[in-house]
């Protein structure tokens, strides 16, 4: 079986493609309208809901960007992980029930149409359309790298297919992709994000156990491996330090309620009450599934100070690696087949709201009408995205996680004012939210792009954030209450 | 207290200004650095294990619980009962993160660290006990959820609401 390892992965990996492109025959047929392509009714169940936020979550940002940033700096990244009781707090406190209430008064087929109206503002819709865009493309193609790096891995190994280039890998990756999304929309994402969820815990268990025992000694002795190296490493800083680990805390903790590939999903359920259930739902799928993130990243890790597994070129191919070396065949395959998964149910929901964007709500915002005919640009629209996002991640060679950083910086730094506080502060308001994004976004964008690094590693997404919050918070302080829609106020008051 | 837990938060916020403003004046900008033999595994820098950065870690890492716990509050509303929680949970974190930071403090003197549950002792602070101090909040809010996010009466509310905006749209159209 071993010398068939990496044909068995690869049909893992093809059967895999086979069910997505199943499932978005079969959504295209329940897909009749934009509303069906952008909300899928309002019609899901808690258990659906919740293995489908957990999944957006995480994706190949945590299943390969994750792992990678570990065996690179060390107990650094984790605090990505360990934000996720107080983040989950957050969703479940701050936003479940109120984008849930929302969604019924609204009737939104997007997040920027539930702001517009507790905004009472065009100008803000198209400032949330423009901030999910740009966020779009920098998470999008992580997860487009993510796909191309694990592929490109996997083919490399067989030598009937021999190597081939990441470009190549990536216009393979998004061509299965773009099928599945422009077909499916919303309602192939989230029923493909149940069965990959679903995956992902369990191959996240296995993979696991197999990384205990792939070091002699367990976790105890990886621990001690990594010390006797460098012990900051295993530190709870690792070799980031305080400040640089602090600051994803911060931007990690409070950006989760500010993804709108996953809220928007809040607003997707059948019954209201359902928000008791379905953040405590998605924080079990998401712990057991990070077990994944820590424990390939520290294993590979040891591995390399130990001597017994080649030095990695690119901390990326730590997973890969891993499960092509040391996990079972068809644990090995499964678990790829539930990375691509991960990868590319979390990249249909950035199409999704993309699209969402392009043709509803910039429209909206501009000429105060969506375009003719939605559901023929919405598809079009969608492929065009991931074009835009396939070339952003061929021009910048930051790892999956970084970029990842990156785009989810970009949607915090946006939407956690407007919507995680705004949505609960009837005294926030239009102009906060505008200039609040401006901010936000200038900044992030003005030290990404501009290659600027920070003292003590300290992240500019998080930096970002502080200010757009402060600015929030001082502009709407020190403006006039706004009059809000009457029902709007009466359920910001529930 | 609800109405004046906004500004307060905006004077957190400003704090949290302050205290980064000090870290990038004073602080340099310092590249990663490479493992000496193995090229993509960083090490660590012994500038970023200074005293006065883990003093300022430590005040930053206060701020911003009491930044995650102020927030919490904003959004339960005036008429959640049972708010005291908040305070116990926000305290119990705070100490958790002191305790790692004061474990931490120590951990890098030791010639063979203890281990917890196969982690350094300030690793599994890290590890176990900032991962799971804030479910105490998601606790009180999945226990309580009928007295304090969404009560009966509030649905009956609610359902008004919404029949009233319908009746309203039926009638322009």
């Amino acid at each position: 079986m071993e010398g068939a390892r990496n044909t068995i992965v690869l049909v893992c990996v093809g059967l895999y493609m086979v069910i997505c492109i199943i499932v978005g025959v079969w959504a295209l047929r329940r897909t009749r309208s934009s509303r069906d392509f952008f909300m899928a009714g309002r019609d899901l169940g808690v258990f659906v809901t919740g293995i489908a936020v957990f999944s957006s979550t995480l994706s190949g940002f945590g299943f390969v960007g994750g792992p990678g940033l570990v065996y690179r700096m060390g107990m650094s990244s984790i605090w990505m992980v360990v934000c996720t009781g107080i983040g989950f707090s957050f969703s479940a406190i701050l936003l479940a029930k109120r984008l849930r209430l929302f969604a019924e008064v609204c009737d939104p087929v997007s997040l920027p149409d539930v702001v517009a109206v507790r905004y009472r503002s065009e100008s803000a819709r198209f400032m949330t359309a423009i901030a999910i865009l740009l966020g779009v493309i920098g998470y999008l193609a992580a997860q487009i790298k993510a796909m191309a790096t694990v592929l490109q891995d996997i083919v490399s190994r067989n030598s009937a297919i021999g190597d081939l280039s990441l470009a190549t890998c990536v216009v393979i990756s998004c061509a299965v992709l773009v099928f599945y999304c422009v077909t499916g929309g919303i309602i192939a994402s989230v029923y493909t994000d149940l069965f990959q969820g679903l995956v992902m815990i369990v191959a996240a268990i296995l993979v696991f156990f197999t990384a205990m025992h792939a070091f002699p000694g367990g976790f105890a002795s990886m621990s001690e491996t990594i010390m006797a190296d460098d012990p900051a490493a295993m530190g709870p800083w690792g070799t980031l330090g305080v400040l640089g680990c602090l600051s994803w805390y911060f931007l990690f903790s409070l950006g989760g309620t500010g993804q709108p590939h996953i809220i928007t999903k809040m607003m997707m359920n059948k019954r209201v009450r359902d928000a008791r259930n379905i953040i405590p739902v998605s924080f079990l799928g998401y712990g057991l599934s990070a077990l994944l993130w820590i424990s390939i990243g520290l294993v590979m890790r040891a591995l390399v100070l130990q001597g017994t597994h080649p030095s990695l070129d690119n901390p990326d191919q730590a997973a890969p690696q891993f499960l092509q070396t040391y996990a079972h065949p068809i644990l090995s395959g499964v678990v790829f087949a539930g990375l691509f998964a991960a990868i590319m149910s979390t990249a249909d929901g950035f199409l999704n709201i993309a699209a969402a964007a392009i043709v509803h709500d910039i429209p909206r915002a501009i000429w105060g009408k969506s375009l003719k005919r939605e559901l023929l640009w919405a598809r079009t629209a969608t492929v065009a995205t991931a074009v835009v996002a396939a070339a952003f991640c061929l021009m910048y060679d930051d790892l999956v996680a970084l970029l990842g950083a990156f785009g989810w910086g970009t949607f915090a730094v946006a939407l956690v004012p407007v919507v995680a506080i705004g949505f609960n502060w009837k005294r926030a308001t239009a102009l906060a939210a505008n200039v609040s994004m401006a901010v936000g976004l200038v900044t992030i964008f003005t030290l990404k792009l501009g290659g600027i690094n920070l003292p003590y590693h300290i992240d500019g997404g998080a930096v970002a954030l502080v200010l757009s919050l402060t600015v929030f918070f001082g502009i709407s302080l020190f403006s006039k209450p706004p009059k809000l829609d009457p029902d709007v106020e009466k359920v910001m008051e529930i | 207290m609800t109405k004046r837990l906004p500004a307060f938060i905006f004077g957190l916020l400003l704090t949290m200004c302050v205290v980064l403003g000090i870290a990038l004046l004073v602080g340099e900008v310092t590249p990663n650095r490479s493992h000496l033999q193995y090229a993509a595994m960083d090490r660590s820098d012994p500038a970023l294990q200074e005293t006065a950065v883990a003093w300022l870690g430590w005040v930053l890492g206060v701020l911003e619980i009491v930044f995650f716990v102020s927030c919490l509050v904003l959004g339960v509303g005036r008429r959640a009962r049972g708010k005291r929680v908040f305070l116990l949970g926000g305290l119990v974190y705070a100490a958790v993160f002191t305790a790692l930071t004061v474990t931490d403090a120590w951990y890098m003197e030791q010639d063979a660290p203890t281990l917890v549950l196969s982690f350094p002792v300030p690793t599994a602070w890290m590890l176990y006990g900032m991962w799971a101090a804030p479910l105490i909040f998601m606790a009180w809010y999945w226990i309580g959820f009928d007295r304090n996010i969404l009560t009966p009466e509030d649905m009956e509310t609610f359902r008004g609401i919404v029949q009233d905006r319908r009746n309203r749209e039926e009638g322009e159209s």
